[in-house]
């Protein structure tokens, strides 16, 4: 794998040293950085399965992933608009994946130490971080590319195949540094402390930016029967890359081709190419402040308000049944409010999900009130339960910390209930990340649609919770806080956020079944989810401590 | 080398803003000359490791003037940190790589060629008894075993300067001995050396100069003779006039059956 990956960046050798980087220097820091991502720690591979197969479980899923979008894709019958669909799904999973898992890679501190002291140039720093990233979500990018790769070949023949995989690697690359160029420029405008915390606002920013070009698709569709249609291009579409990809692709089948389609194919080559000039050679500086400023220690120490922390305390009163509980749920809103890599890898989801339910629900903005309330059935269920789902994504993030070696506590304590911090914590995120987000949307819900719909929305709501806490089961999560951010895990989140996606939309059909029954029914399912709830979570309570459940504290012992 | 020499004017370093503002070095002057043994001291958060990160180049953004080898660290960083070495307080290495690894690493990112990196890791290694380890991962380490690595890290480019940050920490006694043995022999080869350290002992021992700092600025400065008084006969007495909390009385009575005042 390590190996592979050196081959393609010796490839490039001379156009890394055009970029006015030191070759040398960067051959081994991403050899030595890749190195390390595949070295299991000592016991690792007894439990969770080596490195290796992460990967590989990772490609078969994301490839079965692939097969889907391809399969949607190709229902159109001309090449290059499937193309164009296709290569607007991947960009946006990748901008998704790269936002919410890899910036903290990109402007990771942890070896400032190791490396800032020595001679190496902010051009060779900020080139490491992107080819770093670059290789896993290349690897994701293959996956999901698979499928839709067969099928081209198949159909078309020849050098096509070759031209779409390179049209694959040149999609992961813009994205890449379309997101890195996005943050840098904000770095521009203001300065590094103030960055730290912009950045989650930037993430949510690009993610609004890129779902907000899927709607560019249905206009780039041309007749009503998608069986005929062919794409037109408009001036606008010479700004939206992946049609750029598709007339390259396109381009390989040596047909006639016109002159739009020439310059599309020319930006798919020039625009990854002069980026990548310009990001490097001129807003390197950028970046190397932004990874100084982490070395700092602390901004002046000032005590921080614990008034929030008292309000939270008196309702974990009631949502707590033992004292270890409320402790979990006290570090984990100490803990969450605080850890600006937790808020990176969660908020942008908000975002996301926020505009993702606004785009189903397709309101006319000349007349809102009406275009919502006439809306379909479905799509307003669709949007009741996806508001919830963020809080979701939260509990993912729950178990990753920077410094895992704090868990030695939870060795040294007399302690045999680990299940109730676990579940202490899990209640905390969910109330602070789902409730609000449902007390929000509950009363325009109610004016919009009437008062019928408040039963749906309560059972929306536990539904999601209902979702979270199966998928705790089934991950055997670790405990709150314990687990560093590891490299190969990055692509097994995104992964497991889709899947908890597609159980959402199960939920969405199930949300909207309720709909024909009775409210009082509606009423009656809320009750049993309710006591299924209070029961998984006694179940994860109870694994947690004997010999039996999925406690094994493994990786703590490793770091003590 | 002659020119082995490092400038400090007026250097201040904050950090955050407003009403964070956190104003770590309030105007920093010093000048050091080469083949000085620099003893670095001072309270818990005087901003010592701050000085120390600025000068090495961690910290590229703060106010004042800084020269090292004649050449500003401001615009010639890059320069600068060609012969310079740096043994950082946290144990900051991939400890997933080998010690034989990650030396390698790091002597490459100096540019070092294979043969001179090769033939200096090995010394180093057998300098600190380290060659039976020099194939096994780091993350088995104890943290005295770290120490070893990253001191070797920190010199194996040959710089004529080396900061060291606390680099006696986690040690056992026998490798203290060698350190300080190793300090001062490359002190009369010519470098310089600048380290932090709380053990006042080992500081009063080997120093050539010893320069304290509270509250982000220069409060003694100079040999310990001429720094001990009458009042204060070691270092730490003179640490302890200087810098100490008035109220000296420690009760340590009321500490678990006491009630708490505020």
């Amino acid at each position: 794998m390590v190996q592979v990956a050196l081959f393609l960046v010796r490839l490039f050798k001379t156009p890394i040293q055009w970029l006015g980087v030191d070759y040398p220097q960067f051959e081994i820091l991403i050899r030595t950085k890749l190195t390390m991502d595949f070295r299991s720690s000592p016991t690792g591979f007894q439990i969770s399965g080596s490195k290796k197969s992460t990967l590989l479980y990772q490609l078969l899923t994301f490839s079965l992933i692939g097969l889907l979008f391809g399969v949607a894709a190709f229902s159109v019958g001309d090449l290059i608009l499937s193309l164009t669909i296709f290569f607007t799904v991947i960009m946006v999973s990748l901008t998704m994946t790269v936002i919410s898992e890899f910036t903290t890679v990109l402007f990771d501190q942890r070896d400032n130490y190791i490396l800032l002291p020595r001679p190496i140039s902010n051009r060779t720093l900020l080139l490491l971080r992107l080819v770093h990233i670059q290789f896993y979500i290349g690897f994701i990018a293959l996956a999901l590319s698979l499928a839709t790769g067969i099928i081209v070949a198949v159909k078309y023949k020849g050098i096509i195949i070759l031209i779409y995989f390179i049209a694959v690697g040149l999609s992961t690359w813009m994205t890449l540094i379309f997101t890195t160029f996005i943050y840098l420029m904000i770095s521009k405008v203001v300065n590094g402390e103030r960055f730290k915390d912009l950045i989650t606002y930037a993430q949510i920013a690009i993610a609004i930016i890129i779902f907000g070009s899927y709607q560019i698709i249905p206009r780039l569709i041309d007749a009503a029967v998608l069986k005929n249609v062919t794409m037109s291009v408009h001036w606008w579409t010479y700004f939206f890359p992946p049609a750029w990809l598709a007339a390259l692709v396109k381009l390989s089948l040596f047909t006639p081709v016109t002159t739009p389609f020439l310059l599309l194919s020319f930006l798919a080559v020039f625009v990854p190419i002069t980026g990548a000039v310009f990001l490097i050679r001129s807003m390197s500086k950028g970046f190397g402040n932004i990874l100084a400023d982490g070395s700092s220690e602390t901004v002046s120490p000032k005590n921080i308000r614990t008034l929030n922390t008292r309000l939270t305390s008196r309702i974990n009163k009631f949502l707590c049944i033992s004292e270890i509980e409320k402790a979990g749920w006290n570090l984990a809103v100490a803990t969450t409010s605080r850890d600006r890599k937790f808020k990176q890898s969660v908020y942008p989801f908000f975002g996301i999900m926020i505009v993702f339910g606004v785009i189903i629900l397709k309101p006319d903005l000349t007349n809102l009130a009406v275009s919502l309330q006439e809306n379909g059935e479905l799509s307003k269920y669709f949007f009741i339960v996806i508001c919830g789902f963020s809080g979701s994504t939260a509990i993912l993030q729950l178990p990753y910390t920077d410094t895992p070696e704090a868990a030695w506590i939870y060795k040294a304590l007399p302690l045999k209930e680990h299940g109730h911090l676990l579940t202490g914590a899990v209640k905390a995120i969910l109330f602070r990340f789902i409730i609000p987000i449902y007390l929000l949307i509950t009363i325009p819900s109610i004016l919009l649609w009437g008062s019928s719909v408040f039963p749906q929305i309560i059972l929306s709501g536990l539904g999601n919770v209902l979702l979270v806490l199966i998928a705790i089961i089934f991950q055997k999560m670790e405990l709150p806080f314990t687990q560093v951010r590891e490299m190969h895990q990055k692509g097994t989140n995104s992964l497991r956020a889709i899947l908890n996606m597609i159980l959402m939309f199960l939920l969405v059909g199930f949300v909207y079944a309720t709909s024909f029954l009775s409210g009082w029914i509606t009423i009656l399912i809320c009750g049993l989810v309710a006591g299924l709830i209070v029961l998984i979570l006694r179940f994860i309570r109870k694994s947690w401590i004997s010999p039996k459940g999925w406690v094994t504290l493994r990786n703590i012992e490793e770091r003590l | 080398m002659e020119n082995s020499q490092i400038t400090i004017r007026n250097l201040k370093k904050s950090y955050g803003k407003g009403d964070y503002k956190n104003e770590v070095l309030k105007g920093i002057n010093l000048v050091i000359h080469p083949g000085q043994i620099i003893g670095y001291i001072g309270p818990n958060g005087a901003g010592k490791s701050t000085t120390v990160k600025i000068l090495c180049g961690i910290l590229p953004d703060f106010e004042g003037e800084v020269t090292i080898f004649g050449k500003d660290l401001k615009t010639e960083s890059m320069e600068i940190k060609k012969h310079i070495g740096y043994v950082p307080e946290t144990g900051a290495l991939y400890d997933l790589l080998t010690p034989n690894e990650y030396l390698s690493f790091i002597g490459t990112l100096y540019g070092l060629d294979k043969d001179k990196l090769e033939s200096r890791a090995g010394n180093l290694l057998s300098f600190f008894g380290m060659e039976k380890h020099s194939d096994q991962r780091m993350d088995t380490f104890s943290k005295g075993m770290k120490q070893k690595i990253l001191i070797m890290a920190g010199i194996i480019n040959n710089p004529d300067i080396i900061f060291l940050d606390e680099p006696l920490s986690g040690l056992d006694a026998n490798t203290v001995i060698l350190v300080k043995d190793l300090l001062i022999r490359l002190a009369k080869d010519g470098k310089t050396i600048f380290y932090c350290s709380h053990l006042m002992d080992v500081v009063e021992k080997i120093s050539d100069r010893i320069i304290l700092i509270n509250n982000g600025i220069v409060v003694a400065d100079g040999t310990f003779e001429e720094l001990k008084t009458e009042k204060a006969g070691t270092l730490e007495m003179l640490f302890a006039q200087l810098t100490g909390r008035k109220d000296n009385e420690i009760n340590t009575e009321n500490l678990f059956n006491g009630s708490h005042k505020n």
